[in-house]
């Protein structure tokens, strides 16, 4: 097995490809984000920029930003980062029916201490369960897009409804890496047509959709932007996780994400035991290279399991009663082929092409270049040399 | 609210798992459409509510005959909440308490003031009056064999501005079994004043314990134990 001599990268990684030096393709797109988006003055001073263009938006208004929130530990840190940078956050959660009591708990704790008002969007349950039931029968590796998808529309329907034009979002890809699609691509129309195509009929009425031409008209007629203010401060996850617990009595989950039953399902058991996927990989990886770990830490950590086998197996068998899948329904999708995301029909090429024809139009969208495009760019042209 | 338009909130089982995980002394589930859509309470979902709750609960919704009683409880139900039935058949409570023990038996009254600004026992999810007066109501189901009376207000109901206090007041006063006030708990100070002025023996909350803050967020919550104890000075 062919490792990335500067990561944990390495050949189970589709679209990998290894330099004279043994250095991925998928290290050199880390280091261009990381050169993009400098941390340090440079990064503090862009993040001032947008503090005081976020703080003139909402100039008179009750909230000038919308924060997603999730209990974990990133979207925690950055309610207090905006309140600590004078900002006045909406914090938004989304319930499907799956948050786990602390990070419930979690919410509760820190948006009461700072004082935020928080909005939950509610998903009925039965739309939640067809979608996720429809996503594990299409065989797909990542099967938590429908929540990563209705998170980020949430954001984008409270942020609209309530006129505010910023929306902070606490992603770092210093801590997280970049997941090459195959392993996470998922867009609305994707998901439409598996819905249509494993679901049980039930109709989404409550699920929030951002269609493309949505977030084309949230963005350019109402100038919302989306931000992520850890790709420019001085963000430790570590540091940030102790100071939570001083400040706040917040709680750890163990495992990034591991805050939704759900989610870490997918993570730490289908995508490594039907898949052979191991998404840490690409997380230690971007640890790896930021130095908030060394390459042999992030190697050892790999070879340790997600959780204890029981654990697994308790979480498991929870997914399939809350799914309400009888363990014979189980085996069947458990024993189904294991399909590619691009086996099912996406925008996914639609948006690499308007993206880089568009230049222009991806900045009002964004405040910075998605790392879909960014990707995109790297992994595609390395792969021609 | 009111037991009028109601609002989803999520997902019971997992509101179920999380209130089992904060330590909530027990759960009271009423489907609360079962007696109008002449049905009962669902058994599956009584089993995957016991699969997740390791503290007692209870549960009501359309049951009529001792062998639903019977099927619930097999499902994992500590208690019952009788209530439509109870009113056409007051009978029915005798031979369950009879039957199941009256530990098992909680008789819920809905109480609405009519025109009159009358006090009076309602059914079927606050649709229908019966006439009956809420206090010798109370006293009729304690000579039956209830073992238990959750009143609820439905005035007060999901408004978080407190319970009806006269009316726990006067029941708890009526009657000697455990009087549960429910409806209208907005803040912990609400169950100071149910439990030591309106002397009921417990209190129950809905809205309290599942939103949170000016914009009702839904986040399922529940007080600390130190906090209970402090609030009852327990300590």
């Amino acid at each position: 097995m062919k490792i990335c001599t500067k990561g944990v990268w390495d050949e189970t990684i589709p679209g990998i490809t290894f330099d004279e030096n043994g250095v991925s393709n998928f290290c050199k797109l880390q280091e261009t984000m990381m050169d993009t988006y400098p941390r340090g003055e440079k990064g503090l001073a862009t993040w001032n920029a947008f503090v005081t263009a976020i703080k003139k938006a909402g100039h008179n208004q009750r909230y000038n930003c919308v924060v997603g929130v999730s209990g974990g530990v990133d979207s925690s840190y950055l309610l207090h980062t905006a309140i600590q940078y004078g900002l006045r956050p909406l914090a938004v959660n989304l319930d499907n029916g799956f948050s786990s009591e602390i990070a419930v708990q979690n919410i509760y704790k820190v948006t009461s201490a700072l004082g935020i008002d928080l909005e939950t969007y509610v998903i009925d349950y039965a739309e939640i369960q067809d979608l996720l039931r429809s996503y594990m029968k299409a065989g797909i590796p990542w099967i938590d897009a429908p929540t990563d998808l209705a998170i980020k529309a949430c954001m984008y329907k409270v942020a609209q409804a309530e006129g505010i034009q910023y929306i902070l979002r606490g992603n770092d890809f210093r801590s997280e890496g970049k997941q090459p699609k195959e392993w996470t691509y998922a867009d609305d129309r994707q998901l439409r047509y598996i819905h249509k195509r494993y679901g049980s009929g039930v109709p989404l009425k409550t699920y929030p959709m951002l269609t493309l031409p949505r977030m084309a008209y949230s963005g350019l007629i109402k100038g919302v932007k989306d931000v992520r203010p850890y790709y420019y401060l001085d963000y430790k996850k570590q540091d940030a996780r102790q100071l939570m617990m001083e400040l706040y009595d917040w709680k750890d989950y163990g495992g990034h994400h591991h805050e939704n039953l759900f989610t870490k399902f997918a993570m730490a058991y289908w995508l490594p035991r039907k898949f052979g996927i191991d998404k840490r990989k690409i997380n230690l990886s971007a640890q790896v290279l930021s130095n908030a770990i060394t390459r042999d830490e992030a190697l050892a950590q790999l070879n340790k399991p997600f959780a204890p086998d029981h654990e697994l197996e308790a979480t498991r068998a929870y997914v399939q009663k809350k799914l309400s899948l009888t363990d014979d329904a189980f085996g069947k999708i458990w024993s189904a082929v294991a399909r590619n995301t691009f086996d099912y029909p996406s925008n996914y090429s639609l948006i690499v092409k308007l993206a880089s024809g568009l230049r222009p139009l991806v900045r009002r969208l964004y405040a910075f270049t998605p790392m879909t495009v960014m990707a995109n760019e790297a992994l595609g042209s390395s792969r021609q040399s | 609210m009111k037991f009028r338009d109601y609002t989803y909130v999520g997902d019971p089982i997992n509101a179920v798992k999380i209130f089992n995980d904060l330590r909530a002394d027990e759960l009271v589930l009423v489907d609360i459409l079962a007696t109008k859509e002449n049905r009962v309470i669902d058994l599956d979902f009584v089993r995957q509510v016991g699969d997740e709750a390791n503290m007692p609960f209870a549960v009501g919704g359309g049951i009529q005959t001792i062998q639903q009683i019977k099927e619930l409880i097999n499902a994992g139900a500590e208690k019952v909440v009788l209530n439509t039935y109870a009113l056409q058949n007051p009978a029915f409570v005798k031979a369950a308490a009879d039957e199941f023990g009256s530990s098992t038996i909680v008789v819920a009254i809905d109480v609405k003031k009519n025109f009159w600004r009358k006090a009076q026992v309602y059914t079927a999810g606050g649709s229908r009056a019966t006439g009956h007066d809420p206090v010798a109501w109370a006293q009729q189901m304690e000579a039956n064999g209830a073992g238990e009376l959750l009143v609820t207000s439905i005035e007060h109901d999901g408004m978080m501005q407190g319970y009806d206090l006269t009316l726990t007041r006067t029941i708890a006063a009526a009657v000697s079994i455990p009087v549960v006030a429910a409806g209208g708990a907005g803040q912990l100070a609400d169950f100071k004043l149910a439990v030591e002025e309106a002397h009921a023996s417990a209190v129950a909350a809905g809205s309290l314990f599942v939103y949170h803050g000016p914009r009702k967020a839904v986040l399922v919550n529940y007080p600390k134990n130190d906090e209970l104890v402090n609030l009852f000075n327990l300590a």
